[in-house]
């Protein structure tokens, strides 16, 4: 799976815990999570549990911490996936 | 007094036991902690009072140390009643107060440091009329709220009042000076939420 491929499924994820679905359909890799998108710590969550799911890896809480914007999430599944 | 605040709309649809991911639970919150959520009456409120616990205090750890970061299964909730819980995270310990009805809890958090033991933060929560709103509204709306608050305490009018952010913890300042008066803004689904208190020997600076 490419970046762009990566990236794709990531906004798909978000999209479905995001507040502001105007912000999630044009999301980049440097839109916030929690501040641009709307999504709030306990959808977080949701959304952390769904990557382990869809790309089968698994995402301690140190690394789901460091998740602040699209492309953060992005490079946290490519260093998994790889 | 340095407090933290979190509201829990307990009817949102996001919030619900068949919404949340079936491990969800078991990544926010410890055994012991989920210990108390076995019993099916009782798990949804139980399972946001922890939450909300959690949530409060960090907010409150951040202000103390900006680098603290919320890793939920480190804040270990303690619940003592519904009242009341006892939060630990490292060295750290929090008291946190709950009040709340049917649809909804809110969490009050302070430093426990045995000289706050018998003082409690103020707080209101407000419903917000015609149900959830956007989220530009509610963070206008709490931000209101706050300055009515800080307001009442300081015997300032709100309008000379703004709330900004610095290191992503709100302040309250009045012509570019700190005001003396700690608080916390939340809000969830239809319910926003502010909790204050007097900054102890500071003064503006």
């Amino acid at each position: 799976m490419d970046t762009s491929e990566i990236q794709a499924k990531v906004v798909e994820i978000i999209g479905r815990y995001a507040k502001n679905k105007e912000a999630a359909a044009t999301a980049t890799e440097t839109t916030n999570i929690l501040e641009d998108l709307k999504v709030n710590s306990a959808r977080l969550v949701d959304v952390i549990l769904d990557f382990e799911d869809e790309f089968d890896i698994e995402v301690e809480d140190d690394d789901a911490d460091a998740v602040n914007t699209v492309g953060d999430a992005v490079a946290l599944i490519q260093s998994k996936v790889a | 007094m340095i407090v933290g605040n979190d509201v829990v709309d307990l009817r949102h649809p996001e919030n619900q036991p068949r919404a949340i991911h079936p491990r969800f639970d078991e990544r926010v919150f410890t055994p012991a902690e989920r210990a108390g959520l076995t019993h099916e009456v009782t798990a949804h409120r139980t399972r946001w009072l922890m939450w909300a616990a959690k949530e409060s205090a960090f907010k409150v750890a951040r202000k103390l140390d900006p680098g603290v970061r919320f890793l939920p299964r480190r804040f270990s909730v303690q619940l003592e009643g519904k009242k009341w819980a006892a939060v630990r995270h490292a060295a750290e310990r929090f008291r946190v107060s709950f009040c709340g009805g049917d649809d909804w809890v809110h969490a009050t958090a302070t430093r426990f440091d045995g000289s706050d033991a018998t003082r409690e933060p103020s707080g209101m929560v407000e419903r917000v009329p015609g149900g959830e709103s956007s989220a530009e509204y509610a963070s206008a709306r709490v931000r209101a709220l706050a300055r009515s608050a800080v307001g009442s305490v300081l015997s300032i009018a709100p309008r000379e009042i703004e709330i900004a952010k610095v290191a992503n913890v709100p302040v309250a300042l009045r012509r570019k000076l700190l005001l003396p008066v700690d608080f916390s803004l939340s809000h969830h689904g239809r319910f926003l939420a502010v909790a204050w208190s007097l900054r102890e020997q500071r003064s503006s600076q």
